[in-house]
């Protein structure tokens, strides 16, 4: 049998849907087809360029510069791709975060990213480039930062920086979060930034609101977590509501100012859903031992 | 698989024993060990067969009751190849298997498919005999008969498993919200009546129970949309309205939509939310309110996608080297439907031209790219659109069954078992419904396949204004009147148009309501009344007389409904019903389940269909002269002993049944009745063009039938005094045939009659 599939699957990758196989383009007839119409033609082009090895980086560069930003894109693209051995084109994708085109300044991110410590005097700009005003731009500036440096300040500057930007959506604020969870103990810092996020829940917090007030309770600021989720149980958000409800819990001993509230809550019928999530975080707040 | 086969076996079992309690014990459960557990299987065609592939060949492991394949080939065949070409080592063999069936379907074919296949070790032929579906055209879909015919067929497989309140069984309402599409795409008036039942069916349908369901809400308010834009019918406009607020509650602060509600789920899912987008764009084009600001959000989140790459799953950067699951193809049917975003249409549309190697891939890829993709790609230009469709014709037809319907293929995710039924996720309707709208695409009848701004939605001059009031007052008269000012005005075409569709679709479903109350239908009656009743108002009197004949056939209507309830049971046990389990259970389903049509008319006189009836007979009469006729001969105190004894049924020549070699024939015959009341009886006349049939009950003429009818007996309702003909005790029944053309001659006759 699982041969057979093996055998079915191998006819339908190969042969119904394989993609054609790169020809042997010189390299500035690829720089020109970075430009293609075709997102996954520009692609195509960018990692046939890569095979060719670190000694199309100068072309690349180059092509950094070109009027077209679909070149241009496709230039970070196939640098990316190359991963380390474009170490060379640090400084110019540097310049490239300055890009007016976000889809580049996206680019140029995620290649410095590849290109890993060796892009480490990327580190700053990225966290500037946090600050950007397109989502995609400082998710991918959000992603890179950790494969450029492993320095604890810079990081937590720039997970601060993506979070403070009004309208951050999940696509962000996940990156930023897997930081302030890493340094959790050093989030001192961080504080403004985590209050703002409780301060916005948004929806790009639907599943880290209990882990922000944690971290906030675990650098001395369980009183500022308490109150803000406090304010949070009168959400309009049905889901905003219950969550912070749970968050409560979590905390353990540390949200017993919150209790009379949760009672209140656990007595209502308005709301289901929040009434047992209430009725749970008071049983957490009261036991012996903070609950988990 | 093979330790799941009697577990769903036993489940089935164990449903029927539920559902049936006295049949289903005892049976023996026969089964063929070929039968592959749901899924993986690629479908062959409409040759009925069902296999997998194995490099450059094909197993065989299903063969579908009657199809093409039934008889020719086994499971266990290893396919190597059709019409006189080995499929070559290397090749994708269902490539040359679908270009041998395009091939043989045409007429110089005559529907001659060759198969060469191994069976025990042997080499052998089988030749397959498809039915010749003619070829396509070099620009099909668009003016092919052979298109045309497949859409023709793929809508009448669909109101053929259309349940008599509109539904189709699956999942989360998406067989109901596709078929409807189909249907309406069809620009059928046979099938407006399907469409519209399936729209009456959703917009009764409530999402707020299962919580903010963002699938359902998004097809729904989709198809309601589309049917409302095409038909003027606003008795849709209320839960349009509803679906409206939903989607806008139901809506990420991003712009896109989750599965479900924003506070539940993981987030953004795009694509429910282009559907979901794609609803609200056609809800407002009905003059429904959306919420503009919200709108526009989606707009823009889709929009930023356009010519960087595919739209990803949720909320992120574009995704690259993949194909999006059909989703930049809805990307360009939803900018298309915008207007104003030609560039964000072609950048778009050309991304999902250009990816025609690559259609079946993705997690939902197998079925929303196959069905959304050439809606998009026909926007990327005529040659990329050509080399897009031409490329994938091949899949297109094996993706065609032997009756009519159309289905999805297994996909390579599929087949690595990471989500193994998942191609046949929502059943065939779903993928009928789907796959069809493909080869409706030349009709543009639906404003997703291109037609323009409906004559139904927003604001018109106010000639066109005072014609759409007409329309819906349904005052075809002044409408035509006032319509006869407006000839060559697009809007004034789509309202005639319109209104013819719903003129014929209403005559047409009144008959059918008719037909089905006196064949015992009645619960199928009921609820296509109910639709009528929804569209004109129950005092509408073109419904009176249909409505009076259901009042005194009512009792039926809880009793035919049964079947369906149990049907449904059934399916939901069975996973495909076109797959084994579900022949299984169809098959048991007929022989021990509640009957399909009630059992209303109960015999009175059998006929001799199944069992000869002896009957009294006299022949005589040669040439043109009519013949003398006995005395009295028909009145049950005459003496007709000295009469032949003949079983039936007559007819020329020798066979079961008796010779009738003359031109006239007399048949008297006795029944008795020990309860006679019944409050209405018909006639099961079999006779032949050119004859008169005059029948007697009790000494009375009680019809006079010409001709006969196609395809057997035909039913003929007596008046309603005949059942007080009938007396308790002996009954006489008698019949004077007249072969008048002198052609073939035959003659058979029983009678039913409904119990009070």
């Amino acid at each position: 049998m699982r041969v057979l599939v093996a055998a079915a699957l191998a006819a339908m990758t190969t042969l119904g849907c394989a993609r054609a196989a790169a020809p042997d383009k010189s390299v500035s007839q690829l720089v020109k087809e970075l430009g293609a119409e075709i997102p996954d033609q520009r692609l195509d082009a960018a990692k046939a360029l890569a095979k060719k090895g670190p000694e199309v980086a100068p072309a690349l560069i180059k092509a950094l510069k070109d009027k077209d930003w679909r070149v241009r894109r496709g230039a970070t693209d196939a640098l990316a791709a190359l991963k380390e051995q474009a170490k060379d084109a640090v400084p110019a994708l540097i310049e490239a975060l300055k890009d007016k085109e976000p889809w580049v300044r996206d680019g140029a991110a995620t290649a410095l990213g590849r290109i890993g410590p060796d892009a480490e005097p990327a580190a700053r700009p990225l966290v500037e480039l946090l600050k950007d005003k397109d989502e995609w731009v400082r998710e991918s500036a959000m992603t890179a930062l950790p494969q450029v440096t492993k320095d604890k300040d810079i990081l937590l500057q720039g997970a601060i920086n993506a979070v403070m930007v009004p309208d951050t959506g999940w696509s962000v604020r996940r990156h930023a979060m897997g930081v302030f969870g890493r340094y959790a103990k050093d989030c001192k810092p961080a504080v403004p930034a985590l209050v703002y996020m409780l301060e916005h829940p948004g929806e790009g917090m639907w599943m880290s609101i209990d882990r922000v007030a944690e971290i906030l309770a675990g650098v001395g600021e369980a009183e500022k977590a308490v109150s803000l989720l406090t304010g949070l149980l009168k959400s309009d958000d049905q889901g905003t509501r219950h969550r912070a409800a749970t968050a409560l819990g979590k905390l353990g001993k540390d949200a017993a100012a919150a209790l009379p509230v949760l009672k209140t809550l656990a007595a209502q019928n308005d709301d289901e859903r929040l009434r047992k999530a209430a009725a749970a975080a008071v049983e957490q707040i009261e036991a012996k031992k903070p609950g988990k | 698989m093979a330790r799941r086969r009697p577990v769903r076996t036993a489940l089935l079992w164990m449903a029927a024993a539920l559902l049936f309690p006295a049949a289903a014990r005892g049976r023996a459960v026969t089964w063929s060990p070929h039968a592959v557990s749901k899924g993986r299987q690629v479908n062959l065609g409409p040759t009925g067969a069902r296999g997998w592939v194995e490099g450059h060949r094909i197993h065989i492991v299903d063969i579908a009751p009657g199809s093409p394949a039934d008889g020719v080939l086994q499971p266990g065949d290893v396919l190597l190849g059709a019409n006189g070409a080995e499929f070559a080592e290397g090749q994708d063999p269902r490539v040359a298997l679908g270009n041998a069936i395009t091939e043989s379907e045409t007429a110089a074919k005559a529907g001659k498919l060759t198969l060469l296949l191994e069976r025990d070790g042997e080499e052998k032929t089988g030749t397959l005999g498809l039915r010749v579906m003619g070829s396509y055209s070099t620009t099909w879909p668009f003016g092919c008969a052979k298109s045309a015919k497949i859409l023709t067929e793929a809508c009448a497989r669909l109101a053929a498993e259309q349940y008599p309140d509109g539904h189709m069984q699956g999942e989360l309402g998406m067989p109901t919200m596709y078929s409807g599409l189909l249907f309406l795409a069809s620009n059928d008036a046979r099938y407006l009546d399907n469409a519209r039942r399936a729209a009456y069916w959703l917009s009764e349908q409530s999402y707020a129970k299962v919580g903010l369901n963002n699938w359902p809400a998004g097809y729904c308010g989709l198809f309601l949309a589309e049917y409302y834009l095409a038909t003027g019918d606003r008795t849709v406009l209320p839960q349009l309205e509803k679906v409206s607020k939903l989607l806008t509650l139901g809506m990420m602060r991003c712009g896109s939509w989750g599965h479900s509600s924003p506070w539940d789920g993981y987030g953004a899912v795009n694509q429910v939310g282009l559907t979901c987008l794609m609803a609200l764009i056609l809800t407002k084009e009905c003059g429904v309110a959306v919420d503009e600001a919200a709108m526009q959000r989606s707009v823009t989140f889709f929009e930023k996608f356009a010519g960087k790459g595919w739209i990803p799953y949720g909320d992120h950067s574009p995704w690259r080297g993949d194909s999006g699951n059909g989703k930049n193809a809805l990307g360009a049917v939803v900018f298309q439907l915008l207007g104003g975003h030609p560039d964000t249409v072609g950048e778009f549309s050309r991304s999902v031209a250009a990816s025609y190697p690559y259609r079946e891939e993705g997690h939902t890829g197998c079925y929303f790219s196959i069905f959304w993709g050439p809606l998009a790609a026909v926007h990327a230009g005529e040659k990329s659109f050509r080399t897009f469709l031409d490329h994938q014709r091949w899949y297109y037809d094996l993706a065609r069954t032997h009756d009519g319907g159309l289905i999805c293929q297994p996909n390579a995710e599929n087949l690595s078992g990471r989500t193994p039924g998942h191609y046949t996720w929502c059943g065939i309707e779903f993928t009928t419904g789907g796959i069809g709208l493909v080869y409706a695409m030349p009709l543009k009848s639906l404003r997703i396949l291109g037609a323009g701004s409906s004559v139904f939605g927003g604001k018109l001059p106010a000639p066109l204004e005072k014609a759409r009031t007409l329309f819906e007052q349904r005052k075809w008269k002044e409408l035509d009147a006032s319509l006869a000012g407006l000839v060559g005005d697009r809007h004034a075409n789509q309202l005639a148009e319109a209104a013819k569709r719903q003129k014929r679709s209403v005559e047409l479903t009144l008959r059918a309501v008719e037909n089905h109350i006196r064949e015992g239908d009645v619960y199928r009656a009921s609820e296509l009344l109910k639709s009528l009743e929804r569209l004109l108002g129950k005092d509408c009197p073109e419904l009176a007389d249909v409505q009076k004949l259901l009042a005194a056939n009512d009792r039926w209507v809880e009793e035919g409904r049964k079947y369906y309830e149990a049907w449904s049971t059934l399916r939901d046990y069975t996973w495909q019903y076109w797959h084994f389990y579900g022949q299984q259970a169809k098959d048991m389903l007929e022989r021990d389940g509640p009957p399909r049509v009630p059992a209303m008319w109960t015999t009175i006189a059998e006929i001799s269909e199944k069992t000869p009836q002896t009957w009294k007979a006299l022949q005589l009469g040669k040439g043109d002269t009519p013949p003398t006729l006995p005395k009295d001969w028909f009145t049950p105190g005459f003496d007709d002993s000295a009469w032949a004894n003949a079983p039936g049924p007559m007819h020329a020549g020798k066979g079961k049944g008796t010779e009738w070699t003359t031109r006239d024939i007399l048949l008297r015959r006795t029944f008795a009745l020990a309860e006679p009341s019944y409050t209405a009886l018909r006639l099961k006349l079999r006779s032949e063009k050119g004859q008169v049939a005059r029948v007697y009950l009790n000494g009375t003429l009680v019809a006079e039938a010409h001709d006969g009818a196609r395809g057997g007996y035909a039913s003929i309702p007596l008046d309603g005094e005949a059942a007080r003909l009938l007396k308790s005790g002996r009954n006489t029944l008698a019949v004077h045939c007249a072969n008048t053309a002198g052609q073939r001659q035959g003659l058979d006759l029983g009678m039913e009659g409904v119990k009070p």
